[in-house]
């Protein structure tokens, strides 16, 4: 047997496509020889299926076949891989490349072969097919969702280095491949039905790429935690996690409901690891505590349930950051004696922040110009006096709680608790725990507070507590399960009954380890945290770390190293990045100007194809006469093609209306009146017996209607190309 | 119908519609006799409409006599006795090797009694030949079979002699028994109209056959009206003048002759002579379906039984149906594209 030459290039186009399809997923498995051998296996199994299917092999032994291959590649795999002498006499990377190599092609060969003869064997399964290689691909790229811009940063880099935005890129990745795919589908149907297929499937790609492209979803990129605040709220969207409190200060109606409890935990799905910002550092610095805290909200009232945001003026001044364009002193931070450092931090942010928020113990905050509009919604920098790690932890002991310059009512501002004796109780015990020489020194007491808690809680995001004092239900329950809000109102709540100066600071936290070696940090939705705070004569308010032995959470350890350095990067406008001075438009720029433009100009193809469409099927039965037999015969041509009947190529018109003529007999008649008329009958209305041609199009449209099932009869009114098809 | 009122009828206005009339009889008495071969039937009136002639390929026993036989006893030569002379309305030859060729056009014979040569037509004189199993015979019968088919007329002893206005010859021969024949040549061949093959009938219609034996036997068709000859020659002529062949129609059929000529599976394409046979039957064909014009339609049923016979195909190709469909699609489709 043998075959066309369309035939032929539609086969290599199918190998081709599985061989693409087979690299890929390699790629994350194996060595680069075992990516090329899967390719070169699935290439020669789709073939080597197309040919047996030719000798009329059946189906079954074809699939039986392409599994016997596979096997047996594997069970020889085994030998190169498993065999010393083998390892020994090639020396083990060749073995291992041997083995991998083998492995692959035999892997690749059979599955491209049950794929393709199954898909020979029955037409559905080609779908099958299709939606694998789709898959493989998918998979390969699907750490791309989420705005995750980084994954697989071999391909994005490439992208970075052109200059294109890889969302972009991908976009039009995908949509070639969709072209591709339809194209091979559509394989072996007229050119001109595949041609409509691919131009409907580059409309359809088209807009969906635009209205990805140009509304980046809102909801999505919005914190996690604050959804269902936000919606009580009216819109006060805050960033970070644990600004569930944020609000709650100035916004007093709408949040009833849930006066009484905590803000609910941060919700356990994938946007946990979502960029939120990136910070980068001007200089090396290890905060005390090796953590880097930004703060973007202090609570420090008691409302009778918990602590919120202080409405006293002048309290708290360190806690608000307002970006004003001339820039903003922060007051409230002491410049002491204690060995401090000066660090400037450049934030970019990548989600939508209402608050400006800031490593602590911010002197200054001024905004910055956008590194790169596309990418990140606003940046600022930000000067901080920040207590080094070098700081050793007996500098703090003896230091005074709270500041002398405080007035009684800023004092019982900062020492408020709930009317509960256990706090006191507990508190006591605590102290009367400690060495003698400490019981009265703060930061000993906050350190013991600490270690009761981190002793004896559990991290847990399962409980919830709903009563007039959650923090309380916490703290005095069984086991004691909550997780940072209910850790560091509990912490704050144990030093004001010791009567230490303590609040509750909202905002991120991230490991200064994550740094690394670089001077990027990035921030993920996932950071979001809170924690207790403690006034130190002298020093300003400490962050109290409370992190519990026990946790039922887990942790996920931070593997974004490449984005946060690339984003880096970006955000401090340098490098690669680095756009060259805007002098006249660039290539990138008409590319944009050409992409902006490709929906209108779609929607004006679209237009002018409806146009057409309408025109002519409005025709004859606007102008006089059905305006003729080619025009009335033409608006029912139209008519058929809309549900799919179309002359064959080399079909008389005879033999078409023919066809059709149980369905649709009045087209017959119109037929023989446009043939008669274009072959030179001497009367040739007389086929229509005593009918207009008007009347003998609308009998037609009539009965075609009557004819299919409505959903077919409406997609052919809907689509724009039916009249494209007519012949 | 007596024989006047057909007169009459022939002499009054003779339009497309009475030469339909003329073929429906024609087809309804054939038909009649001939079960489940009505696609052969229409061919064969067309050929005999467009003054053509037919070669079958069949197997014996399909009902070739019958037909022939039946359309030779359709057709009433309504001519006075003297002018008609001694022709026949049917005759058939069986061609064999020893055949020669004055047993087929006639032969002088000397007269004793008068002392006089008179001349004894041969069987082609006659409305409707049967020339069975043609490629049995010598070439030298097949020639003078042939100009007689051509030229309507017979030479003997150097005197030519005309045959009937109406001749018209059904010839056969047998696809598979190819032993001892002399197959005829392209050239030869291009003397036929149609060259067309039959293959069996369906059940039914053999069922009906068998069920209508009686029938048929006792010549029941017999009784159903007949055609004048008259009335025939007066078709051809009025068919001739009024069924239009469009100009896209006459591009079509040389497109179609050029594509052949020019296709590599092709050896010897097409005669001119062949589009010039093929307008008559086109004509006919169209006015039999009831239309003053050619449509392609009638291109699409016609072409391949015209030009089947007559391509020389090289090494490799076997059959010319494939060549002519490649051929006549895009033709086709280019006037279907034409006709809106």
């Amino acid at each position: 047997m043998s075959f066309s030459p369309s035939q032929n290039a539609g086969h290599a186009l199918h190998a081709l496509l599985l061989a693409v399809a087979a690299a890929v997923f390699a790629n994350e498995l194996t060595l680069p020889p075992g990516v090329v051998a899967a390719a070169a296996g699935a290439f020669a199994g789709s073939l080597w299926a197309e040919s047996l299917h030719a000798r009329r092999l059946r189906t079954f032994a074809s699939v039986a076949l392409g599994l016997l291959v596979g096997g047996l590649g594997l069970a020889l795999t085994q030998v190169f891989l498993g065999s010393a002498t083998l390892a020994e006499a090639l020396g083990p990377t060749v073995a291992m490349g041997v083995g991998e190599v083998v492995r692959w092609v035999a892997v690749a060969l059979g599955g491209a072969l049950v794929l393709r003869a199954v898909a020979l064997g029955y037409r559905a399964a080609l779908a099958l097919e299709g939606s694998i290689a789709v898959l493989v691909v998918a998979t390969t790229v699907q750490a791309h969702r989420d705005g995750m811009i980084a994954r697989p940063l071999e391909i994005s880099d490439w992208f970075w280095q052109q200059g294109i935005d890889p969302v972009v890129a991908f976009l039009g990745v995908g949509l070639l491949a969709g072209l591709l795919l339809a194209g091979v589908m559509a394989r072996g149907r007229s050119p001109g039905r595949t041609l409509a297929q691919l131009l409907i499937v580059l409309l359809l790609g088209l807009w969906l790429g635009v209205r990805l492209h140009r509304e980046p979803p809102e909801s999505d990129l919005r914190n996690a935690v604050g959804e269902k605040l936000d919606k009580a709220q009216d819109g006060d969207r805050d960033g970070p996690a644990s600004a569930g409190q944020g609000g709650q200060g100035e916004s007093k109606e709408g949040k009833n409901k849930e006066d009484n409890d905590l803000p609910p935990p941060p919700k356990q799905h994938g946007g946990q690891q979502r960029p939120s910002a990136v910070v980068v550092f001007h200089r090396d610095v290890l905060p005390f505590g090796e953590v880097f805290y930004f703060r973007h909200a202090a609570f420090s009232q008691f409302n009778g349930a918990r602590l919120v945001e202080a409405t006293r003026r002048g309290v708290d001044p360190d806690a608000r950051y307002d970006a004003r364009p001339e820039g903003f002193d922060v007051p409230g931070v002491h410049n002491s004696g204690l060995d401090r450092e000066e660090v400037a931090t450049d934030v970019a942010l990548m989600s939508e922040h209402s608050r400006t928020f800031a490593l602590i113990d911010a002197t200054r905050v001024e905004p910055r110009p956008n590194p790169d509009s596309a990418r990140f919604r606003r940046a600022y920098r930000v000067v901080s006096q920040v207590v080094s790690a070098d700081v050793p932890l007996e500098n703090l002991l003896g230091l005074a709680p709270g500041d002398p310059g405080w007035d009684e009512a800023t004092w019982s501002l900062y020492t408020e608790l709930p009317h509960d004796e256990r706090y006191h109780d507990l508190a006591r015990r605590l102290q009367s725990e400690l060495r003698p020489e400490y019981k009265s020194d703060p930061i000993a007491l906050a350190f013991a507070v600490k270690q009761y808690l981190e002793e004896n809680t559990t991290y847990s995001f399962k409980r919830k507590y709903t009563g007039d004092d959650p923090t309380g239900e916490f703290l005095f329950s069984e086991d004691k399960r909550g997780y940072c809000v209910h850790l560091a109102h509990a912490a704050a709540y144990l030093m004001r009954a010791l009567g230490l100066p303590a609040r509750v600071s909202a905002g991120y936290a991230v490991p200064a380890a994550n740094l690394g070696t670089g001077s990027a940090l990035l921030i993920k939705e996932g950071d979001a945290h809170a924690w207790a705070e403690l006034y130190l004569e002298g020093l300003g308010w400490l962050p109290i770390e409370v992190t519990p032995q026990k946790t039922d959470v887990e942790p996920a350890p931070f593997e974004e190293q490449d984005l946060q350095q690339l984003l880096g990067e970006m955000a401090r406008k340098e490098g690669r990045f680095e756009r060259a001075p805007p002098t006249g438009p660039k290539l990138m720029d008409y590319l944009r100007a050409a992409w902006d433009a490709v929906p209108w100009v779609l929607l004006g193809f679209l237009g002018v194809l409806y146009a057409v469409k309408v025109g002519r099927l409005l025709l004859p039965l606007v102008l006089r006469g059905g305006g003729g037999p080619k025009v009335s015969y033409r608006a029912a041509l139209d008519t058929l093609a809309s549900v799919g009947w179309v002359r064959g190529r080399g079909e008389s018109r005879e033999r078409f209306a023919g066809r059709v003529a149980d369905r649709v007999p009045a087209f017959e008649a119109l037929t023989r009146v446009n043939v008669g008329a274009a072959l030179g009958a001497r009367a040739p209305l007389e086929a229509a017996q005593g009918v207009s041609l008007a009347a003998l199009y609308r009998m037609t449209a009539g009965q075609v209607r009557g004819a299919v099932p409505w959903y077919r009869w409406l997609l052919g009114v809907l689509n724009p190309l039916s009249w494209w098809w007519s012949r | 119908m007596t024989m006047e009122s057909m007169l009459t009828e022939t002499s009054s206005a003779f339009g497309l519609s009475e030469c339909r009339e003329v073929a429906r009889r024609l087809f309804d008495r054939v038909s009649a006799v001939v079960r489940g071969r009505d696609d052969v039937i229409e061919l064969v009136l067309v050929a005999l409409l467009a003054d053509g002639h037919i070669l079958l390929e069949d197997f014996p026993g399909s009902g070739k006599t019958t037909l022939a036989k039946a359309l030779g006893e359709a057709i009433v030569d309504d001519r006075p006795f003297d002018v008609k002379g001694d022709i026949e309305a049917f005759r058939r030859i069986q061609f064999t090797p020893d055949l020669l060729p004055s047993d087929v056009t006639g032969t002088t014979v000397f007269e004793p009694a008068t002392g006089t040569f008179s001349f004894r037509p041969g069987p082609v004189f006659a409305h409707v030949v049967l020339a069975d199993e043609i490629n049995r015979t010598s070439p030298k019968v097949q020639a003078a079979m042939l100009e007689a088919m051509a030229e309507k007329q017979v030479t003997v002893d150097n005197q030519t002699r005309a045959l009937d206005d109406l001749f018209f010859v059904i010839a056969t021969q047998n696809p598979l028994d190819l032993a001892g024949t002399y197959p005829l040549p392209v050239a030869q061949l291009d003397r036929f109209l149609f060259k067309i093959r039959m293959t069996h009938i369906d059940r039914a219609s053999e069922l009906d056959v068998l069920r209508t034996m009686r029938a048929r036997k006792t010549g029941a068709a017999r009784s159903m009206p007949a055609v004048s000859r008259s009335e025939l020659l007066r078709a051809r002529s009025v068919v001739e003048d009024q069924v239009r062949v469009h100009a896209l129609v006459q591009e079509s059929l040389v497109d179609v002759a050029t594509r052949l000529r020019e296709d590599r599976r092709v050896l010897q394409g097409v005669s001119t002579r062949s589009l010039v046979l093929a307008v008559p039957a086109l004509q006919i064909r169209a006015m039999m379906y009831g239309r003053d014009f050619v449509s392609s339609e009638d291109l699409e049923a016609l072409l391949p039984m015209v030009f089947q016979h007559r391509l020389e195909l090289s090494a490799g190709a076997e059959e010319a149906r494939p060549v002519i469909r490649d051929a006549l699609g895009p033709v086709l489709e280019r006037l279907a594209r034409a006709t809106v």
